[in-house]
């Protein structure tokens, strides 16, 4: 497209002007322009992070970067007390004590109404409120940048330096959550027993907003982990399982060659396009 | 649908008003009328293949018409499939097709809402029959093809007044381009077909002036006649010398009982020239 701004046109010239900025292609006739960037449009059974931004009598609305707001239903989500458990008129009038606003959260998004807003479920011990960590939103998809539907887009990876566990999730809208490793509620299981013992769990924490303690390096690994998206990001590459985990070791060698160690998170700039370079190159 | 609540600007453009000089200009008239021969249709642009996230897609255009303020029609078709069907349709020991016909927002003089209108369900029942008859249906049971196209630009008269012309003669003509796309993107799906299938359409005119009678032509476009009499669009297979949908509309003059007959006829010599654009575009992605 022309790269002058409108008010350069002459006003009655024949010349087609995009509104939109990105890459075009042409058929014969008909032009299109592929966006940069884009709004993310829903699909069923994409996993999406979202942050709920007003809550209703009987659902909450979400943002998850979405032309409009998702809707996330009382009854799709797990009220404690057993999972499978009927919604009662007492959920309705504390339908702030599972999620209020501003609470971030992960869903898969359930279906889709005829006009594209997409309705979201967390009936899964997967699924729910987000806490222990940071979030990053990233642009979403168009442009070959940005958040990829993949096969993983939830994982756990070891902290370099002294640090815990971490857990990543990629939302497909570009919304990224990276946060500390809890133990799933399986593992505790696992560890102790029963199954009413874990209802009586799930119920405590699924809903907290309370966060977990987290150690220092912890924080400072999970920070340089967000430094790792967003300088993937910038330099258009694919945030994908593989460039994150690849980009994150790489970060860490970066830092231990730099004056200030382990310590040295920053991969804005320059560095960032130097941890760019080094995935792409291999 | 309507936003009630904001004061809304009118539902289509609308034109400034021009004013005629006293000098008398004499009226621009030599553009308008048909200038091609009565049974030549437009000329089409077709490529197969320009969606590379869709099993199968195509692009169709028609040549914009030489009386400058018809568009010529643009069509994108992707066929997704054949892929399994949801798990709770019933079992089916045939393809189950689905086709979805839509108006882009901008593509017609009124602007079209987001959902489908009946228009636009009645051009996807009408896509759908035509198909039916060229796909090998029994070939992938348990699955089922989605056929979408959009209409990114429909063959109108942007320059004429909301109230001129009838939306049901611009439907014929964009049925048969979603007929000839849509077998075009299926051939690019490798989805089998008996045959290829493409549309035509043939309608009997009334050109303007008294002594004018009225005549059949092929791909009419309804602003460069006075009046469309009766129309018919078809879906033909030509090697098998079948007729998959035949769409008929209008009132045709009693006194001829022939008409009907030459109006299907030439409606069919109109498909088989699309035909023609369409296996020469599929020989050449082949090729």
């Amino acid at each position: 497209m022309d790269a002058r701004p409108r008010h350069l046109h002459p006003p009655h010239t024949t010349a087609i002007t995009s509104s939109l900025a990105g890459i075009t292609t042409r058929t014969n006739k008909l032009i299109s322009v592929r966006p940069l960037r884009a709004r993310y449009t829903p699909e069923v059974g994409d996993l999406v992070v979202g942050r709920i931004l007003e809550v209703q009598a009987k659902r909450w609305r979400v943002d998850v970067g979405s032309v409009q707001l998702a809707a996330l239903p009382l009854s799709a989500i797990n009220l404690p007390g057993g999972i499978l458990r009927k919604r009662t008129e007492t959920d309705e009038l504390q339908i702030r004590t599972f999620f209020a606003e501003g609470d971030l959260l992960v869903a898969e998004v359930q279906q889709l109404f005829g006009d594209g807003a997409a309705v979201l479920h967390t009936r899964s011990l997967k699924y729910g409120k987000l806490r222990n960590g940071v979030f990053v939103a990233v642009s979403g998809m168009g442009g070959g940048g940005g958040v990829v539907r993949s096969r993983r887009q939830v994982w756990t990876m070891e902290g370099a330096n002294n640090a815990g566990k971490m857990d990543v999730i990629l939302g497909v809208n570009g919304y990224v959550w990276i946060s500390k490793h809890v133990e799933t509620p399986k593992e505790v299981e696992q560890k102790h027993m029963g199954i009413t013992n874990l209802e009586e769990n799930v119920s405590a924490t699924v809903y907290s907003s309370q966060n977990d303690a987290i150690d220092g390096d912890t924080m400072r690994e999970i920070a340089r982990l967000r430094g790792v998206v967003t300088a993937l990001v910038e330099n258009g590459c694919r945030v994908d399982e593989d460039m994150v985990v690849r980009g994150y070791q790489e970060a860490v060698e970066m830092a231990m060659l730099s004056e200030s160690g382990q310590e040295d998170i920053y991969l804005g700039g320059e560095r960032g396009e130097q941890l760019a370079a080094a995935l792409r190159g291999n | 649908m309507a936003d009630r609540r904001r004061i809304n600007g009118p539902p289509g453009s609308t034109m400034p008003p021009v004013f005629e000089d006293d000098a008398g200009q004499p009226e621009v008239k030599s553009g308008k009328g048909r200038d091609r021969a009565p049974t030549a249709i437009r000329k089409m642009f077709l490529k197969t293949g320009v969606t590379p996230s869709a099993s199968g897609s195509a692009y169709l255009e028609f040549e914009k018409s030489n009386k400058s303020d018809v568009s010529g029609l643009k069509l994108s078709c992707t066929v997704h499939g054949p892929r399994s069907l949801p798990r709770s349709s019933p079992f089916s020991p045939h393809i189950v097709l689905s086709a979805h016909v839509k108006y882009a927002p901008f593509a017609t003089k009124q602007r079209r809402g987001y959902l489908r209108d009946p228009s636009e369900r009645d051009l996807g029942t009408h896509l759908e029959t035509a198909l039916r008859g060229a796909i090998i249906a029994d070939r992938w049971p348990k699955s089922g093809v989605d056929i979408i196209i959009s209409i990114i630009e429909g063959d109108q008269d942007r320059e004429a007044s909301k109230s001129q012309g009838d939306e049901t003669w611009d439907m014929m003509n964009a049925l048969s381009g979603c007929i000839t796309v849509a077998s075009a993107a299926l051939a690019d799906a490798g989805i089998d077909c008996v045959d290829t299938v493409a549309g035509g359409v043939a309608a009997l005119v009334q050109d303007a002036g008294d002594d004018s009678t009225p005549r059949i032509v092929v791909d009419p476009i309804p602003s460069e006649h006075e009046k469309v009499l009766g129309a018919c669009c078809i879906a033909y297979l030509p090697t098998r010398d079948e007729v998959t949908n035949l769409w008929f509309k209008g009132d045709l003059p009693a006194s001829d009982a022939g008409l009907y007959t030459q109006l299907v006829e030439n409606g069919i010599q109109a498909s088989r020239n699309a035909n023609r654009v369409l296996v020469e575009c599929l020989g050449e992605t082949t090729s």
